[in-house]
């Protein structure tokens, strides 16, 4: 497996979300004719992390369990899932059947659920999961998607308005240039679907959101990096520094968050062994546990207003 | 071994954290100073706080809370304060 795998998930995680609609327009046109687009697509988050076990096996996985109207007003349930590490036929195809069980057992709902395979074997195409035992048989049928099959329609992706082709011809064009050597070919490719990309005029939020998923898909070396910036005209060198700034503080936003919660934290277990020499270091560690920034804000007053330790510690599991 | 290191993607991420990360410690540490003096002795003077908001070394801002919560009297803190500027 190559080592870039790890990578794969977040970046297709967030771009399925952010084109949702052109993705199933993309690969399930007959399916995308029957939703109401005008309708909200919701992202059930929450209630896929209710069944799942991927904590517990530790994979990676991206999964979206996503709610739509059809054309008739009917509710649907949609779990789309990527497969991006390309596991053994049976847990994956368990796995499958798993989910849509547990969703109609949880929820009442039967989901329809569809997968999309972006491993480089040609052959691997599990669509399916079925056991018998005297008779009785379960059954799941599923609809799949294998990327490696648009490899050869590699020029129509470049045509095509959609901007789930590009998504599509940037992992093809991954999966081609895997290994060190056929790094500079990557390069090239990475600038070709930049500048497609930039050709389409699409919105600048979306414009972002497409450069951002190929930029951290197509990885490449430092030295190639630098080489790719300076081939891109002066115009593309100022686009691409626009977007970089909006990604910069979006990491911004999670690292000061991290910023508040480490100071806080350290600010608290200050004023406690100031205040309370006898503290003891097991209660100051149960502090770095702590993520939540109003309760450390909580608990800061307390540790400056409490006269006794015992007071404090109170409030301490009080919170809990 | 070589590795596919770099992309726009992860030195923007890189970079933003750290700055973020920054400014999340300063901003919190200016807050809990005022907190702490306004908690222990009532009223902050508006110039003292506006002076501790001034600081955005985190060193230097962690030395102050520390100070903040022994001082004996908000007297006390500003000297320590006027000795740090």
């Amino acid at each position: 497996m190559p080592r870039e795998q790890a990578d794969y998930d977040s970046p297709w995680k967030e771009i399925l979300e952010q084109f949702f609609e052109p993705c199933l327009r993309f690969f399930f046109p007959p399916l995308h004719a029957q939703i109401d687009w005008s309708q909200e697509v919701v992202f059930l988050d929450k209630e896929l992390q209710q069944i799942s076990f991927d904590a517990e096996t530790g994979r990676h996985t991206v999964d979206k369990l996503v709610q739509v109207r059809l054309l008739g007003g009917a509710e649907l349930w949609l779990l789309i899932h990527i497969e991006v590490q390309g596991q053994k036929e049976a847990a994956f195809t368990t796995r499958m059947y798993v989910y849509n069980y547990r969703l109609y057992d949880r929820y009442q709902q039967h989901v329809v659920s569809l997968a999309i395979l972006t491993d480089e074997n040609r052959h691997w195409r599990p669509d399916h999961y079925e056991r018998e035992l005297f008779g009785c048989r379960v059954r799941l049928d599923f609809p799949i998607i294998k990327l490696l099959d648009y490899e050869e329609r590699t020029g129509e992706l470049e045509q095509d308005e959609n901007p789930f082709a590009l998504v599509v011809l940037a992992h093809l064009r991954t999966l081609q240039t895997l290994g060190d050597d056929k790094l500079p070919v990557r390069k090239d490719f990475k600038k070709q679907l930049m500048r497609l990309t930039w050709q389409r005029g699409y919105r600048p939020k979306q414009t972002g959101q497409l450069l951002r998923f190929l930029d951290w898909v197509m990885r490449l070396s430092e030295n190639l990096e630098q080489e790719l910036q300076q081939e891109l005209a002066v115009e593309e060198q100022q686009l691409m520094n626009q977007y970089v700034t909006s990604w910069e503080r979006m990491a911004e936003e999670k690292g000061k968050l991290a910023g508040q919660v480490e100071a806080l934290r350290q600010a608290l277990q200050e004023t406690l062994q100031l205040r309370f020499p006898q503290i003891s270091p097991d209660m100051l560690e149960t502090i770095n546990n702590i993520t939540q920034i109003d309760r450390l804000q909580r608990l800061h007053r307390e540790a400056v207003i409490s006269s006794q330790l015992e007071a404090f510690t109170e409030q301490l599991s009080l919170a809990e | 071994m070589k590795q596919y290191v770099t992309s726009w993607e992860r030195m923007a991420k890189e970079e933003g954290k750290l700055e973020g990360k920054l400014e999340g410690q300063v901003e919190a540490l200016q807050a809990t100073i005022s907190e702490i003096l306004k908690l222990r002795f009532g009223k902050v003077p508006r110039k003292l706080s506006a002076s501790v908001n001034g600081i955005a070394d985190p060193e230097q801002l962690r030395a102050l809370q520390r100070q903040a919560v022994i001082c004996a009297s908000i007297n006390t803190f500003t000297e320590q304060l006027s000795l740090a500027e």
